[in-house]
């Protein structure tokens, strides 16, 4: 079983910026067996989702998140808010409450279809649904969480934010056996959208008329 | 034996019975409520399925959904009873997403038509139950390229080249059968998908039927819907395409 | 018996050209340091485009691969199709992630590779149900060493024979430095024309060069 990876996210004012640490350690050995594996996704070009813990466990959640969302925008035409995504994980993580809590955490981020926002929520392996400012979870967490303590202020611009959390991610990979020191830390952000979410053309026939 | 000897002893009452000369005729009455819808067409080419539709038409009710994304890679229509078909879409929806948590990949087209069909093999064996009176059209682009079926309200799969089920559809099978041949292109099979639809609104208008209703008579482009779907994905082909190729087609586009 | 069969094991898996090759030592131990079976092949292949290499407990790993083999053919009547790679992998993951959650994982670690119409592909799977798809790959208690010589030694692109050369350089390096490793080394050969097994004198020739 393989476990690792710290993330970090700054929410600014027009943007959510959300970093991860690689390395996946084999067990509770130091062995990076699963180099650069991919822990962050992207939905609709708005919202960040980001995984670490028990590698084999957020693979399996994430598959189960993405098809719930796909299920909800197909069959009812929802295009989720960041808390419905959050919801929707939180609640995928809390059914297992009472049988196999998978040891993940996450970090969900972004903006909202009618471009309000950003939003930041913490999702804790039971389903806890915390929202922050700026957040860290994972191994190296408390390292991080250090880091952006000691620098986040409000109204941060894109670039400072970068630098903040590129510094606190880096500081946990270098301290933190489990993270791996030779990949550089992916960082990704969405900036507030310029446009409402619109659907696309080919199931938009309710809308077009309403 | 006599249709009328069969429905006087009952064998029409129920699917868990076979008429004596092996029909299950509440499934051909289901046929007969699948066959009641406005007309829906599906052909297919080399780079893409297209799929198509009549929706009714009135001042007063808001335009029905005729086509139903299931999937990125999949739509479907159907012809019939529209509440049963609102249901099926949904099973298909379901059945769609399973594969992807299971198998991480889109479905076949083929696969979602079979376990769709084993659903609706169920209404023609139980009793208590009545058979869903649509018939459902599936196109999708999957591994095989693009491909649709056509499963009826028994629940039997037929793959299909060009083919629609609907109001006045003997015509438009005559139609597609002289216009149709497997390397058609992209452009005149959308023509011919569009040419059939209308010629089901000019059957139509003929009988008058709709000037009793709430609903709008005669040809017009805003009752054709009509999706595309291939290796991007299903796209709607915009209204002024449509109206376009009925004008050329030299109908009364109003 | 002193606890049951484990393959202490290197296996290691690579993609090349246009195919993959695996590649496998044959020692199979207990927990007392015994070795058990000197001859025990961790490479099974599934059907003539797939094969997967096991290690960790012999029971979990063989009775996956009879329900493996027997859920692929079901697969290929029922589709008509072969399943791609990522499928079997996905598929196999899904039911290691709820043999877990109901608390009796299956021990056991599985590279799955194999050329379908999208190329080749390899996979490793966990006992968590993980899924991870890359260049080149090693599980077992060898894997630390195989892992040093492959990081140094893969390149993309290479050929066939690089392929299996490199493969087998990597197992004897763990043979040679990890205890729970050893006894001859199995290689199969996946590419689009199939699925082909060394023989012990081809293996043999490749070491002596």
């Amino acid at each position: 079983m393989t476990y690792g990876g710290t993330i970090a996210a700054i929410a600014g004012k027009d943007f959510v910026l959300v970093g991860v640490t690689h390395g996946a350690a084999l067990g509770r050995s130091f062995m990076i067996s699963r180099r650069g594996a991919k822990r962050m996704f992207k939905l609709y070009d708005r919202i960040l989702v980001a995984y670490t813990g028990l590698y084999g466990g957020f693979q399996h959640v994430n598959s189960m998140l993405e098809t719930y969302l796909k299920a909800d925008y197909y069959k009812y035409k929802i295009v989720p808010t960041v808390k419905r995504v959050s919801s929707t994980l939180s609640a995928i993580l809390y059914s297992d409450r009472f049988k196999f809590p998978n040891p993940i955490e996450a970090i969900v981020a972004g903006f909202n279809p009618d471009r309000s926002g950003p939003e930041l929520y913490v999702v804790g392996s039971l389903g806890e649904l915390i929202p922050e400012k700026y957040a860290a979870t994972g191994d190296g967490f408390e390292i991080a969480l250090a880091v952006l303590e000691s620098q986040y202020k409000e109204d941060l611009s894109l670039e400072e934010a970068k630098k903040i959390l590129y510094s606190a991610l880096k500081t946990a990979a270098a301290r933190v056996m489990t993270n791996d020191p030779y990949l550089e830390p992916e960082v990704d952000y969405v900036k507030r959208p310029r446009d409402n979410f619109t659907f696309s053309e080919a199931f938009s026939f309710r809308l077009l008329v309403l | 034996m006599s249709r009328f000897g069969d429905q006087a002893v009952g064998y029409d009452k129920t699917t868990s019975m076979f008429s004596p000369d092996g029909r299950i005729i509440q499934l051909e009455y289901a046929r007969v409520a699948m066959r009641r819808g406005l007309l829906t067409i599906a052909i297919v080419t080399k780079e893409a399925v297209i799929l198509g539709g009549l929706i009714p038409l009135s001042k007063l009710l808001l335009p029905a959904e005729k086509i139903y994304q299931i999937d990125d890679h999949i739509a479907a229509a159907y012809a019939g009873y529209t509440a049963d078909g609102r249901v099926l879409i949904n099973k298909a929806r379901d059945i769609a997403y399973q594969n992807r948590l299971i198998f991480g990949e889109e479905i076949d087209v083929y696969t979602l038509a079979e376990e769709l069909s084993d659903y609706m093999q169920q209404y023609t064996q139980y009793g208590g139950v009545r058979p869903f009176g649509v018939g459902i059209f599936i196109g999708g682009y999957d591994i095989y390229g693009p491909r649709a079926v056509f499963v009826d309200p028994g629940g039997t799969i037929f793959g299909i080249r060009a083919y629609c089920v609907g109001r006045d559809d003997e015509k438009v099978i005559k139609l597609l059968k002289e216009r149709y041949d497997p390397e058609i292109s992209y452009d005149d099979a959308l023509k011919l998908a569009v040419e059939g639809l209308v010629l089901a609104m000019k059957e139509e208008d003929k009988r008058k039927e709709k000037k009793k209703t709430e609903y709008e008579s005669g040809v017009s482009h805003e009752r054709v819907l009509i999706v595309r779907i291939d290796k991007e994905g299903v796209k709607r082909i915009p209204e002024d395409d449509i109206k376009k190729i009925i004008e050329s087609l030299g109908g009364d586009s109003e | 018996m002193h606890g049951p069969m484990k393959t202490g094991t290197t296996t290691v898996a690579l993609k090349y050209s246009d195919g993959v090759v695996l590649a496998a030592d044959r020692r199979v131990s207990i927990n007392t340091g015994l070795v058990v079976s000197r001859t025990y092949t961790k490479i099974v292949p599934l059907a003539d485009f797939v094969a997967i290499t096991v290690s960790g407990l012999v029971a979990d790993a063989q009775k996956i691969s009879e329900f493996l083999t027997a859920r692929i053919k079901k697969f290929e009547l029922e589709r008509r199709r072969k399943p791609l790679i990522k499928e079997i992998s996905r598929y196999l993951s899904l039911v290691m992630h709820n043999h877990l959650k109901s608390y009796m994982p299956l021990i056991t670690h599985i590279i799955v590779g194999g050329v379908d119409v999208r190329g080749p592909h390899i996979f490793f799977l966990d006992d968590a149900g993980s899924v991870v798809e890359d260049d080149f790959l090693s599980s077992g208690s060898g894997s630390p060493i195989a892992y040093g010589y492959l990081e140094a030694a893969y390149r993309e692109g290479m050929s066939e024979e690089e392929a299996i050369r490199t493969a087998i350089y990597a197992i004897n390096s763990a043979i040679m430095r990890d205890v729970a490793t050893g006894d001859g080394i199995d290689v199969v050969v996946i590419s689009p024309k199939g699925l082909r097994k060394l023989s012990d004198e081809e293996v043999k020739k490749y070491l002596r060069r």
